[in-house]
């Protein structure tokens, strides 16, 4: 009979087919394509590790690119045109040279930013010169973080040059105003952590602050040893007048923060965060930091 | 049928039953993670005439009980466990659903002892940690209250207890983060504070009225440090960017305080860095007191929210408890003078 023939032959066929079918799905996981990793390989190849808007980011410190990075560092300027010309009555000549200087500074950002640019784009593909470029960027991050108009920098050197006696004292005046207002704030936030860790009273915390407020001085620059360099001022006051705020065990732990700062002597003064011990705080001094004019690191 | 026409059949059934059996070979072994046991689940006979055959006795696999130290233990017994509690919460709530109450398993027991075992490191470690700002606590009540030889007995034991409450609260914090488990608005305490809470409370029962409103005045003056702390940090690294006049300062000094918002600042530490992190603080608590300049600026800054930088940074401060330990052995000495 032709019917039952069909029908057997039929199963054997769906029977032959599943099985190859599951045989084929439970050993899925034991198939290996060779030439799959090498193309993969080939794409990793030719897709950059990083991007240029990741460079930008990299430089600046946010999103948006070069062109917000231009326009921060124009607002800077702006700023500081607007702070002189409000304290010092700049005359129109003044405003020009300023404002030229502040442009040559920004021009040589650019040149270093175009030239750093340049060597990231080679190095991008390899991960092993990741180190490279970060040693590129990070002169570049540096100075977006300080700023590119202060102690170094055309726009410094015309200020100097540019002010009449005058207008250099009240600018003198304000730079100072601004950096001690930062040194207050950096002093309260030492003494608030030696009392977390020593405890103090509420009387104690207050003559502490006062005697650094008084007898020492403002740092030269600000920046990430700040702590340490409120603590080497302290180090250099008369033992008797800090020891007297403090009970003897106190005393104690204090000595061996005040101990901390002192060893970090040399990077705090070669560094140029602290006044080096014996030279005198005077009006010259003074002239010489007011040019700081964003005196952070 | 022909005789060729068997033949197929028999070899296309043949190998049907072969890939069958293999298929299902494969998927019963990555059912079964490595390294397990087989225990059997007994159902109580008296509610098993209740219960279809297919439940009355089911073979699961069970994370056996660790026999190494209960720290190693807890790594250990984590990812087998882990492949194995579904399976127990499938027999356990056919169990629950046959009416019948699943008998205690061995790991739920594993696990409790685990979470111990996760913690109990990280307690130590912390308690070592905190100890000297916990001694450092104790020698300002001592010479804020000056307490009796029994009060100071008293002190010492009340101080260990808060140290060890305190490093314990620590370290559950850290194995929530540790597993995934915190999320930003948690807490995040600081150290001396959770001291003085503590030890404020349970100093009540010893102390004189006096002796805790002296020490009460004092906790409550560093309760808003932190903000004075803060705000003229905040200012002054504002300053940097904007080139704020002097009546500028003060104005966004004064907003900001009668604003003061935690989220900015969680602890000292983080004060250390608003150069680098600046809080994201509302508009409207500076653009004010900007000129048009300053206010562009402003709104190109980049502000962070949800900073968060761990918990228990000892920041700069290095710690001498040689100092303390000191004053306590002259506590210890005029104890056991007063007993004699």
């Amino acid at each position: 009979m032709i019917k039952p023939d069909i029908t057997a032959s039929f199963v054997v066929t769906l029977a032959l087919l599943l099985g190859t079918g599951l045989t084929t799905r439970a050993q899925d996981d034991d198939l290996v394509d060779e030439d799959k990793p090498q193309a993969e390989n080939m794409i990793r190849i030719n897709r950059p590790l990083y991007t240029e808007d990741t460079f930008n980011q990299w430089v600046f410190g946010s999103s948006g690119g070069l062109s917000q990075g231009r326009k921060r560092i124009d607002a800077s300027l702006n700023l500081l045109m607007g702070h002189l010309d409000r304290t010092c009555q700049l005359t129109t000549e003044q405003k020009q040279k300023l404002r030229l200087a502040g442009e040559g500074d920004l021009k040589r950002f650019l040149n270093r930013y175009e030239k750093a640019r340049q060597r990231f784009q080679a190095l991008r593909n390899d991960q092993n010169k990741l180190g490279e470029i970060f040693q590129e960027i990070q002169p570049l991050q540096h100075e977006i973080r300080v700023g590119l108009f202060g102690e170094g920098s055309i726009f410094f050197k015309t200020v100097n040059s540019t002010l009449d006696e005058d207008q250099n004292a009240k600018f003198e005046k304000l730079l100072r105003e601004r950096r001690w207002f930062r040194y207050r704030a950096k002093i309260n936030l030492v003494v608030a952590s030696l009392d977390n860790a020593i405890g103090f009273s509420a009387e104690q915390r207050a003559q502490f602050v006062k005697l650094l407020t008084e007898e020492t001085e403002a740092p030269l620059k600000f920046g990430q040893w700040d702590h340490f360099a409120v603590l080497y001022q302290a180090s250099h006051l008369p033992e008797d007048k800090l020891k007297q705020i403090f009970d003897p065990v106190q005393w104690r732990v204090l000595q061996l923060q005040i101990r901390q700062a002192k060893a970090m002597a040399k990077l705090l003064e070669d560094g140029g965060f602290v006044t080096k011990p014996g030279k005198k705080n005077d009006a010259a001094a003074q002239a010489k930091i007011k040019p700081s004019l964003e005196a952070t690191q | 049928m022909g005789q060729l026409t068997r033949i197929t059949i028999s070899l296309g059934v043949v190998g049907l039953l072969l890939t069958s059996t293999f298929v299902l070979s494969q998927e019963a072994k990555e059912a079964v993670p490595a390294g397990t046991t087989t225990t059997t689940i007994a159902v109580p006979e008296k509610k098993a005439e209740e219960v279809s055959k297919e439940i009355r006795k089911v073979r699961v696999r069970v994370a056996p009980v660790p026999a190494v130290p209960p720290a190693k233990a807890a790594v250990k017994a984590q990812p087998k466990q882990a492949a194995a509690g579904g399976i127990q919460a499938i027999v356990r709530s056919l169990q629950r659903a046959a009416g019948i109450q699943p008998a205690p398993v061995a790991v739920e027991v594993a696990a409790a002892g685990e979470e111990g075992a996760v913690l109990d490191p990280l307690i130590a470690q912390f308690t070592q940690q905190f100890r000297p700002v916990m001694r450092s606590e104790l020698h300002f009540i001592r010479k804020l209250c000056e307490p009796t030889p029994d009060q100071r007995k008293s002190l010492a034991e009340q101080g260990e207890k808060a140290l060890k409450a305190v490093a314990t609260k620590f370290a559950k914090i850290q194995h929530q983060m540790n597993t995934g488990r915190w999320q930003w608005g948690s807490e995040s305490p600081i150290v001396r504070q959770l001291l003085e809470e503590l030890l404020l409370d349970n100093l009540k029962a010893t102390f004189s009225e006096d002796q805790v409103t002296r020490y009460r005045h004092e906790i409550n003056e560093r309760t808003n440090l932190l903000k004075q702390v803060a705000v003229p940090n905040l200012v002054a690294t504002l300053d940097q960017t904007l080139v704020l006049s002097t009546d500028q300062r003060e104005k966004i000094s004064d907003s900001l305080m009668k604003n003061w918002d935690r989220s900015w600042c969680l602890s000292l530490e983080y004060v250390q860095l608003f150069d680098q992190y600046f809080p994201n603080i509302p508009d409207t608590l500076v653009v004010p007191y900007l000129d048009t300049i300053q206010k562009n600026v402003w709104s190109g800054m980049q502000k962070n929210q949800r900073i968060f930088l761990g918990i228990a940074n000892p920041g700069n401060i290095r710690f001498d408890e040689s100092a303390f330990q000191e004053e306590e052995s002259n506590d210890k000495t005029a104890e056991s003078t007063t007993k004699k």
